[in-house]
């Protein structure tokens, strides 16, 4: 029974790391926490509706088409609200996030209305038997597409020369201006890459619940959580992070008191904020130093 | 007065500081001096206890400063100055001066809240003083200005008034003259001098400006990968040898002073 | 002209204000200025202190349903029950003040929002539905003072002004004595603030204990306004408005908190016309606002003022 709870936890827990790692990347390389990762994810999601439920598409082909949404809204983001605002604190920067995620809410109730939607599951078909683990199709496609952008995503990062010049942004913005990185282009890459992770992360949830403006909001948070427990600045924290909220909420469906069921929302950020008391950086940040 | 006994410091494997003991006694002007890096700063970070030493005792006055917490260092009469300037950029000068009368505030926040008049005259009586201070050196038109906007020379003086108006004993100062030209160096060795012989303050001093440090300095203490390699009056430290090996692997010179 | 000169006459304006005013637009009003007091309790611990909090809403909610309990279920008199309740929020922001010892700004966001989704989350459970309402909320009585009671749109009005400026003045005492400027040293250099004797763990107790406190009395105020208080009204959404509030307005200073306040109180009914395009406008209002005022409204004013030599001369001091 526990393996089951662990196994569906660990599910959910991929959509929150990809959405954290969406986050953690945005926020490494501009310093901005996006609180329109939500509305975007949202946005991107009925985007996939349209493609698979409106034209009829199969899942696979609507996937790639919902990412390239996902990364152009990104860049079209930072183009068109966050450069201009660049002279502002970045504290401020956070509610031009929020104005873009209530502007992108208005449009999106203006072309889909208000009526919750459901998109189908990526695969349809029996669910797949492992011992006492039941999962259904859709289960193994998100841990596929978590597991297959994660080392892609790291692969980049690593390994490419466009790679190299966000990492050297991220840690000194100023020193990779000198060395003639275009930080302005690493930036709008970061928040099309962000945006586009959420959209993956957006088209994978919404079969689980009705998809409508305002679901992805409780996903944003807990993947806004999970990026902070792994640290923020770490991507593989993100994921970490993301894996482990997942399975504890789920452990604490498994658990039989009701009132543990009600404040369920509650006791994750709980459990975040006694695991950041005693590690303030987060699970995989870097220890703060303190700067004289 | 201050009496440091075998302190050493590591970060992770680094050595910053090694079996380090030095002494300063009330009224000196002492200076200590050294490469980059030989760990001159984390001496006064220990003192001041932003740091945790990793071994050895800082004592001053016959107390264990080590039981303190670094905003408890101030009342015992030891007040720093930063290398990398400590001043509060928001603020207006004289708010950063008053910032350093801070324990001397001791109306509780309900009264000032209330802006009742104890707590009224208080504020008004920091002031003057923080404007008294600024008027005996010629600044008082500098008092609204934001700090961020002045010259680097008068930040550094201006930190060096704010400690003075902590009311210290003993005075750190991190690289008082860094960033000024000769003429601001001059004047700031005397006012140095003055405070030191008219108002009683134990000076000890970090500082890269060789000229300086011989010109104003009792005694000299110099620190070479985290140890103290020689100890003397002015004269004698420009004459050791062991001095000279460590500035000249540094391509410095202080056989001009 | 000199200042308080100036300062009067925005108080002979804010006193005949209401005067030729619909009573809808007066309620309003009356609630801009609850908003007016959370902002400056965001402020204080956001623009002063450094310290990020989205969870305020939490404080409003506890100070609202304070307040009006203690009136209904203890029998006290008004004038007691609604400082009391800015007292018991201001310690339970020393909850928050705890991780706030430990954790970095973002951390800290973390922190004051699961505050916000706990405090929400616990209102309507069940337990103590008999008490607080559960999800459909309680009534509050409306102020009384003495026999008087404030029933009308007009007294709430001039109740609520009092109250605001009162506290506005306090806050503004707090924020220039040797409080705000050890708030400003901590948040700016830590290290040089504590050389120089300043406490941190007192002075960030002071700021949540402050900012607690003048959002638990705005809370309070607003129920009292409204007459009726429901966890519904205190999510994410309401948290973040005053987060808007601060930044809009201007972080670091409390008059931007209060131009900010009103305008957030304001403008969804200014665009209340626009109908389908409500949210898009006001979303598209924040963008704009911190692209053509990067430091809020407040800071906008600022570089105009230094920029200008005649309205400095306008504004000269005189006192």
């Amino acid at each position: 029974m526990i393996e089951q709870y662990i196994v569906l936890g660990l599910a959910q827990g991929s959509l929150y790391a990809l959405m954290a790692l969406g986050m953690v990347l945005i926020f490494k390389t501009t310093d901005i926490v996006n609180f329109g990762q939500a509305d975007m994810t949202m946005f991107s999601a009925y985007v996939g509706f349209t493609l698979m439920v409106g034209l009829g598409w199969p899942f696979w082909a609507a996937l790639p088409l919902v990412i390239a949404f996902g990364f152009l809204l990104g860049i079209v983001v930072e183009r068109l609200a966050l450069r201009p605002a660049q002279q502002a604190p970045v504290v401020s920067l956070l509610i031009v996030t929020l104005g873009v995620a209530l502007m992108l809410n208005a449009i999106a109730s203006w072309i889909w209305g208000f009526d919750p939607k459901s998109l189908p599951y990526a695969i349809s078909g029996p669910p797949v038997v492992l011992g006492n683990i039941i999962l259904t199709r859709h289960d193994l496609v998100i841990f596929g597409t978590t597991i297959l952008l994660s080392v892609g995503f790291f692969a980049l990062l690593k390994f490419t020369k466009i790679g190299t010049a966000m990492r050297a942004a991220a840690q000194n913005r100023l020193g990779a201006q000198l060395l003639g990185i275009p930080v302005h282009r690493i930036n709008m890459l970061s928040w099309g890459l962000g945006v586009a992770l959420g959209a993956v992360a957006g088209v994978l949830i919404a079969p689980l619940v009705f998809l409508d403006l305002y679901v992805m909001v409780f996903v944003m948070l807990k993947g806004f959580a999970a990026a902070v427990l792994g640290g923020f600045t770490s991507l593989p924290g993100a994921i970490v992070g993301g894996l482990l909220v997942g399975l504890f909420e789920s452990l604490l469906i498994a658990v039989p008191f009701e009132l543990v069921n009600q404040l369920k929302e509650t006791l994750v950020f709980v459990l975040i904020v006694v695991l950041l008391a005693v590690r303030p950086q987060g699970l995989l940040g870097e220890p703060i130093h303190r700067r004289v | 007065m201050l009496s440091v006994k075998d302190l050493s410091m590591r970060f992770g494997g680094l050595v910053a500081l090694d079996n380090v003991s030095l002494t300063v006694n009330e009224g000196e002007i002492v200076g200590l001096i050294g490469p980059n890096g030989a760990g001159k700063t984390t001496v006064f970070n220990l003192i001041s206890r932003l740091y945790e030493p990793t071994g050895g005792a800082i004592s001053f006055r016959g107390e264990d400063l080590l039981r303190l917490r670094p905003y408890q260092i101030v009342e015992r009469g030891i007040v720093r100055t930063f290398q990398l300037l400590g001043l509060f950029p928001y603020m207006t000068v004289l708010e950063n001066l008053m910032v350093g009368e801070h324990r001397d505030f001791s109306r509780n926040p309900l009264e000032v809240a209330l802006g009742l008049s104890q707590a009224r005259r208080e504020e008004r009586d920091r002031r003057a003083q923080a404007l008294w201070l600024l008027r005996f050196l010629k600044m008082e038109a500098l008092a609204e200005a934001f700090v961020f906007a002045l010259p680097y020379g008068t930040q550094k003086l201006i930190e060096l008034l704010r400690a003075l108006l902590a009311r210290p004993r003993l005075l750190l100062l991190d690289e008082p003259v860094a960033g000024m030209n000769a003429a601001e160096k001059a004047a700031m060795r005397e006012f140095i001098k003055r405070i030191n012989r008219d108002w009683g303050i134990t000076i000890f001093l970090v500082e890269h400006d060789m000229n300086f440090v011989m010109g104003l300095c009792d005694r000299v203490i110099v620190l070479n990968y985290g140890r103290v390699i020689a100890e003397g009056r002015a004269d004698e430290i420009q004459q050791n040898p062991e001095v000279i090996a460590a500035y000249l692997g540094e391509g410095v010179s202080i056989a001009r002073a | 002209m000199p200042a308080r000169a100036w300062l009067g006459l925005l108080l002979l304006g804010l006193v005949l204000m209401p005067v030729g005013l619909k009573g809808y637009t007066i309620y309003i009003v009356s609630l801009a200025g609850a908003n007016v007091l959370a902002a400056v309790g965001l402020n204080i611990l956001m623009g002063y202190a450094g310290q990020v909090s989205i969870g305020q809403a939490a404080f409003l909610a506890i100070g609202g349903y304070t307040s009006a309990l203690l009136m209904t279920e203890l029998g006290l008199a008004f004038w007691i029950a609604f400082p009391f309740a800015g007292l018991i929020t201001g310690i339970t922001g020393l909850i928050l003040f705890i991780p706030a010892l430990r954790l970095s700004a973002i951390y800290l966001a973390i922190a004051t929002l699961g505050f916000g989704a706990a405090v929400q989350q616990l209102i309507p459970l069940p337990y103590w539905s008999a008490i607080l309402g559960g999800h459909e909320g309680i009534k509050v009585p409306r102020p009384s003072l003495g026999g008087f009671v404030f029933d009308t749109d007009l007294e709430l009005y001039y109740l609520t002004l009092v109250i605001v400026l009162m506290l506005i003045a306090l806050s503004q005492n707090v924020v220039r004595s040797y409080i705000g400027r050890a708030f400003i040293a901590l948040r700016d250099k830590p290290a040089a603030a504590e050389a120089l004797g300043i406490n941190p763990t007192r002075y960030k107790a002071y700021a949540f204990f402050i900012s607690a406190f003048l959002t638990g009395i705005a809370g309070a105020l607003q129920a009292h306004i409204v007459g009726r208080i429901s966890p519904g009204e205190f999510g994410l959404g309401k948290s973040i408005e005053i987060f808007a509030m601060v930044i809009l307005g201007g972080i670091g200073s409390l008059p931007g908190s209060v131009l900010g306040a009103l305008f957030l109180t304001f403008l969804p009914h200014w665009l209340s016309g626009a109908k389908q395009f409500y949210t898009f406008a006001y979303g598209a209002a924040l963008v704009l606002v911190i692209i053509f005022m990067p430091y809020g409204v407040w800071g906008f004013f600022m570089r105009l003022y230094y920029r200008f030599p005649a309205l400095q001369k306008l504004f000269a001091k005189g006192t």
